[in-house]
């Protein structure tokens, strides 16, 4: 009996607390999302099952746990924790990025630039709370609405605060159709979204290969902080336009990046663990990443908007949402409301342009961030 | 972490405004720079094919993708099509 009553108190019912119990029900969440909504069932899902099974109270003697030495779920998180995976991600990016809109018109490209001003901004709001720094980069970096680049760069900044901004930025991504709608309707006039632009024109097989090769130099000599992330994803890119490595273009577009998603997503999930997550501090960072969304959003828009100023072709405003790099959710919505407006109107590929240069933008973005803050 | 004071102070401590100037402006300087790049690629590739012009890569294949997203594509306009006309 006394065996019994030894093993009973070393089960998960009787170290259970409340904060493992919430954790526990906001991971049934994500799940429920995933699957009844479609929210980022890619993401949600395995975040949501490993925020369970990080949830599960650990045993003292028993190393199982993602903070655990040894355990089999560290071993995993170190590919998180060292900031491998992220890379990894963006090589599969790159492998099926086409980047044919953007060199077909490369004054959107800009436009990528200009929803960077949601990093930067939170980053000053971070600071005003009283983060760190480093934390509030870490934080600021959400705003660029990349996943592996937030993970990245809070793994290099702010690894305490890595299951927060995480879960964070995956989470406003999924929320891109709710959050951005309203505010491009909000700074474009009816007429501004009717605006039609020019069809893209054809792009050569030759830009296609040269652009990865430039484009890395240009950006690693720039910020050598983005050398790992924008490495990959133009390493990736090349793999792909290249045409004689077809192979290793599939494996990274495919199963690699489907590998390296499940671990990552359940390994950032496990690391929620209610002592670490369910803070203050998690709720500031939750308000800072919506903020740094929203002004992301409005930055790409507005910057729009200031360019047609000087352009005699103009360029509809809603494209500059897709700015932020929530590849190709950002494109997608700027589709849906410029069709509310003209359902002749396809603005599907314009704004493909801007987002698959957020997402160069946002990695240099956190290079730089990663070389001014680190230390 | 712990104690989380909101104060302009600490925005000025950590050289906020600093760095977000400095850090907006290196973003829109490397993408600047691409976008300066991608609009002269073209007519610099003009010139390089006067010399050496374009042939099919060695070895490369035609993308059998392509073939199937024409195919694709046309099924999906003839539907949308066909869906407007029911309208």
């Amino acid at each position: 009996m006394k065996i019994l009553f030894e093993f009973l108190g070393t089960t998960g019912f009787a170290n259970m607390t409340w904060g493992n119990g919430i954790m526990i029900v906001i991971g049934i969440l994500f799940i429920g999302l995933a699957i009844i909504k479609d929210y980022e069932p890619l993401l949600l899902l395995p975040i949501g099952f490993g925020c369970i099974i990080g949830n599960i109270p650990p045993i003292a003697s028993m190393a199982v746990g993602v903070y655990d030495q040894g355990s089999v779920l560290s071993y995993i998180y170190f590919g998180v924790s060292q900031g491998i995976f992220p890379p990894l991600i963006f090589l599969g990016i790159g492998a099926m990025t086409d980047f044919s809109t953007m060199l077909s018109n490369p004054k959107l490209v800009l436009l990528g630039a200009a929803a960077q001003i949601g990093i930067f901004l939170t980053l000053i709001g971070g600071l005003y709370m009283g983060f760190a720094p480093a934390e509030a980069g870490a934080i600021g970096i959400i705003g660029g609405a990349d996943g592996p680049t937030a993970i990245f760069l809070a793994a290099k900044l702010a690894p305490h605060l890595l299951g927060a901004i995480a879960i964070a930025a995956y989470s406003y991504m999924a929320l891109v159709p709710v959050i951005q709608p309203p505010i491009m309707r909000l700074l474009t006039t009816r007429k501004e979204r009717l605006i039609r632009m020019k069809a893209p024109r054809v792009v050569s097989q030759r830009e296609k290969i040269i652009f990865p090769i430039v484009a890395f130099l240009i950006c690693a000599l720039i910020a050598p902080g983005s050398i790992v992330l924008i490495g990959m994803l133009f390493f990736g890119n090349l793999l792909k336009e290249s045409g004689v490595t077809e192979r290793l273009a599939e494996t990274a577009r495919h199963s690699l990046i489907d590998t390296v998603t499940i671990l990552l997503g359940f390994s950032v999930g496990a690391s929620t663990q209610a002592q670490t997550f369910l803070t203050p501090q998690s709720m500031l960072i939750f308000g800072l990443g919506a903020l740094s969304f929203c002004v992301a959003t409005a930055g790409g828009v507005l910057f729009a908007k200031f360019m047609n100023l000087f352009l005699t072709e103009k360029i509809n405003p809603l494209v500059g949402a897709a700015g932020v790099s929530a590849v190709p959710d950002s494109a997608r919505v700027v589709q849906m409301v410029g069709h509310k407006e003209d359902p002749q109107n396809h603005l599907l590929m314009h704004a493909m342009a801007p987002n698959v240069s957020g997402v160069i933008g946002s990695a240099v973005a956190a290079g730089i961030l990663w070389s001014v803050l680190v230390g | 972490m712990e104690n989380l004071q909101f104060s302009l102070q600490n925005i000025i401590d950590g050289q906020g405004g600093g760095i977000a100037i400095t850090g907006m402006s290196i973003v829109f300087c490397a993408l600047g720079l691409i976008s300066l790049f991608i609009f002269l690629l073209p007519k610099i590739l003009e010139r390089v094919a006067r010399l050496y012009p374009e042939s099919e890569g060695h070895g490369a294949r035609p993308d059998p993708r392509q073939a199937r997203d024409d195919s694709e594509l046309a099924a999906a306009i003839a539907f949308a099509f066909h869906a407007e006309r029911q309208r």
